[in-house]
């Protein structure tokens, strides 16, 4: 068990929730840089004009980094590599205190889904999800001002 | 917001509410209205309602359109603000300046020196040294930090007698240097070459620089050209020539590598000006990072050629994202943001005939030009666009009204720093009985009660956290429960600070105790709408709270505050928390982390 902090989106706010069985849920996030799409709950680009989103309530836990041991030979490289490809589709977000963004303030990263499944290639090669995220310069902030 | 600001405003010494009828126009007419707001350039289209006064009204008109377009339309201001200038003063005031060194010499004298303020990437020595030799006179530089008092002394005596010009860099870096000047600049004794000049450059540098000499000297400060396209073309005159296209072999490939680092070159730099958005620090990068790492891959490419060997783009990138750039770049993210630039334009990709920088952007096709000869390349520089758009950073067009919001609103700080700070405040209630009310009707009372550390643990004791931690009669020991006892003393300290600030403020306007300049602030402060001092820092200028623009802000922070700590002590652990709430965010995702490690282990 390692101090890796994971996010997921959970349940969109208004509705009554309870806590989860492990970590917990957060609330109140703007997300400036770009859009996001409540359905597939993945960012997209922004509609023109909307700097701010409000973010979903967002489940942090702590998840394992250790490599699973035992089983069938390869079976570690298999998990690696599984782990190492539901990476890239994530964008690691940081969450920031305030819009003024530097070391002081970052809260926290947590991996957001940066990718539309199947979604085809970008006119860019090398350009992936993540870096597009990247250079839109997406975060997560606890406060507008 | 801004709206009910504006029509509840007193404008002029009879105090008129000019927009007392506006809220309600637009609440009749709101479609209107919304189009206007929504309009790209609403400062080129008539407003609604109140065009007929504007354009009627020589007096008025024009500043009653700026006022509309700053309350609605707040990115815009700034270029409202420039027709309110062209329409009022002159077109003459909003043009660029481009006063040459002529221009301005012929206001110099001996005794009157020229002051550069400088801003990042200019540099005015080299057009001081073009002049100079124009007028076949001979300057002296020195270049100020720790111990150049003394040469720098030396060199005005010289030039002094000989008439010769004096240049000294830097001077923000000696500002006591700086104090002698005036009288080194009129000697009693001794008669001074008609010809020495002085020239002086220095770095914005807040109260310290001397106020006599600023008086007499001339002040000049220049800013480098903004843009891509003033960025390309200034590198590919000043760093690249044609010998240097042809520096190194193969020729393509190493034309390729030096436009796309020139380009990468302009494009972080340009970033800056979206403020976070862009970069998390604006940092000063220069001709000397591009020039070391076109240094380097002008090494890398020789070698490669020499031992027949394949280039190797890894360490391409790395010496430019992470050594020469890098070497600037302090925030981590910041420096991933980098090795995305470098990873899409220092590679293979870039040799392939057309290569395009941002496919995603269409206006113009931003590309490694198909060229040999120094002028082709520029020729195509000057094709490039004047205006950037956001896309060819890897930005939303978003950002360009992220740019003009924060714009604007830099500009509306400026000119609030330069009004007088103690304006004679008209008639009513004095400024001390105003802020006396104020505290005694509307703030005092919402505080929330003190808390009672006792309390506090007894309640903690039985505060159940998630299933499976900690025993009856002992929760207090669940970490998350920890981390509540001290959310909640440092909240208790706060919410001490604002009473105890609160009550002398109104002990001293009742002279009840003496006013200290302290308490005299934070009535300005409370004045103001703004949040008083001390309760945001300690004396050592650490942050105790949240820190917000107004008051009003930060007191519906504090009672948010009290409202999440407080349903979590007296009641249960919410199903949600607002994690902006707690003073220590990292310590809550500590806490959350051993809960769910000790979860596992039982």
């Amino acid at each position: 068990m390692k101090d890796v902090i994971q996010g997921d989106d959970g349940r969109i706010e208004g509705k009554t929730i309870n806590a989860p069985n492990e970590g917990v849920y957060i609330h109140g996030l703007f997300l400036e840089g770009s859009g996001w799409n409540r359905a597939e709950k993945r960012l997209e680009d922004s509609n023109p004009k909307e700097l701010y989103y409000q973010f979903p309530i967002l489940h942090v836990s702590a998840v394992s980094t250790a490599i699973p041991t035992g089983g069938a030979p390869g079976a570690g490289q298999a998990a690696r590599q599984r782990a190492i490809d539901a990476e890239k589709a994530l964008y690691s977000c940081p969450v920031y205190k305030y819009p003024m963004r530097n070391d002081r303030y970052l809260i926290f990263r947590t991996g957001i889904k940066a990718e539309q499944a199947g979604a085809p290639q970008g006119p860019n090669k090398g350009l992936t999800a993540a870096m597009k995220w990247k250079l839109c310069g997406v975060c997560l902030l606890c406060s507008k001002d | 917001m801004n709206l009910k600001a504006l029509s509840k405003h007193k404008f002029g010494n009879d105090h008129t509410f000019f927009f007392k009828e506006l809220p309600d126009r637009i609440n009749r007419n709101e479609q209107i209205w919304r189009k206007w707001i929504d309009e790209n350039d609403p400062e080129n289209i008539p407003v609604p309602d109140y065009e007929e006064k504007i354009s009627g009204d020589l007096n008025i008109g024009h500043f009653i359109h700026l006022c509309l377009v700053r309350a609605m339309r707040e990115d815009r201001t700034v270029l409202a603000a420039n027709q309110f200038i062209k329409e009022v003063l002159g077109e003459k005031f909003i043009a660029p300046v481009t006063d040459l060194i002529i221009d301005y010499f012929e206001e110099t004298k001996v005794n009157i020196p020229v002051l550069y303020l400088l801003s990042a990437g200019s540099d005015p020595t080299s057009n001081i040294d073009e002049y100079a030799r124009k007028r076949k006179i001979i300057t002296g530089k020195v270049s100020m930090g720790e111990e150049m008092e003394f040469p720098a002394a030396k060199m005005m005596d010289d030039g002094m007698l000989t008439g010769k010009w004096v240049v000294l860099q830097n001077c923000h870096l000696n500002i006591d240097f700086m104090g002698e000047m005036e009288d080194r600049l009129n000697p009693k004794d001794k008669v001074v070459h008609e010809d020495f000049r002085l020239w002086i450059t220095c770095q914005p540098c807040g109260d310290e620089f001397p106020l006599g000499l600023l008086q007499m000297a001339i002040k000049i400060t220049t800013e480098p050209p903004k843009g891509l396209k003033a960025g390309v073309s200034r590198t590919f005159s000043t760093i690249v020539n044609q010998d240097f296209l042809e520096k190194v072999e193969p020729y393509e490939k190493w034309r390729a590598l030096v436009f796309s680092l020139c380009f990468l070159h302009s494009v972080i730099q340009e970033r800056r000006k979206f403020g976070p958005l862009g970069f998390c620090i604006p940092y000063s990068f220069n001709n000397s990072d591009l020039e070391a790492s076109l240094g380097y891959i002008d090494k890398h490419l020789t070698q490669s050629a020499a031992t027949n060997s394949p280039y190797s783009f890894k360490a391409l990138q790395y010496m430019v994202c992470e050594v020469q750039y890098g070497g600037r770049i302090t925030d981590a993210l910041d420096r991933e943001l980098m090795s995305c630039y470098t990873s899409l334009w220092i590679n293979e990709a870039i040799f392939q005939p057309n290569y395009n920088f941002m496919a995603s952007v269409t206006e113009f096709i931003y590309q490694v030009p198909d060229a040999q000869e120094h002028p082709k390349y520029m020729e195509y520089i000057n094709e490039m666009p004047g205006t950037d758009n956001p896309p060819i950073f890897g930005l939303h067009p978003n950002a360009d009204l992220t740019f003009s919001l924060k714009d604007s609103i830099g500009m509306i700080n400026t000119m609030l720093d330069t009004q007088p700070k103690d304006g004679g405040g008209g008639g009513g209630l004095s400024r001390e009985d105003t802020v006396k009310e104020k505290i005694e009707k509307e703030l005092l009372p919402q505080l929330p009660p003190d808390i009672n550390p006792l309390d506090t643990i007894e309640k903690l004791r039985s505060l159940k956290g998630p299933k499976g931690l900690g025993e009856s009669g002992k929760y207090d020991l669940i970490p998350l429960n920890i981390f509540l006892s001290q959310e909640l003393q440092r909240f208790q300290m706060v919410l001490g600070i604002v009473r105890e600030t609160m009550i002398s403020m109104m002990d001293a306007i009742d002279g009840n105790i003496s006013m200290t300049p302290e308490i005299v602030d934070s009535i300005n402060q409370v004045y103001d709408f703004r949040v008083p001092r001390k309760w945001q820092y300690d004396p050592t200028g650490a942050e105790i709270s949240w820190l917000t623009v107004s008051l009003a802000g930060w007191i519906k922070g504090l009672l948010d505050r009290y409202h999440q700590l407080n349903g979590w002590i007296s009641k249960e652990r919410p199903p949600s928390f607002w994690l902006t709430g707690f003073f220590n965010p990292q310590g809550f995702l500590t806490s959350m982390k051993q809960e769910v490690t000790r979860q596992r282990k039982a």
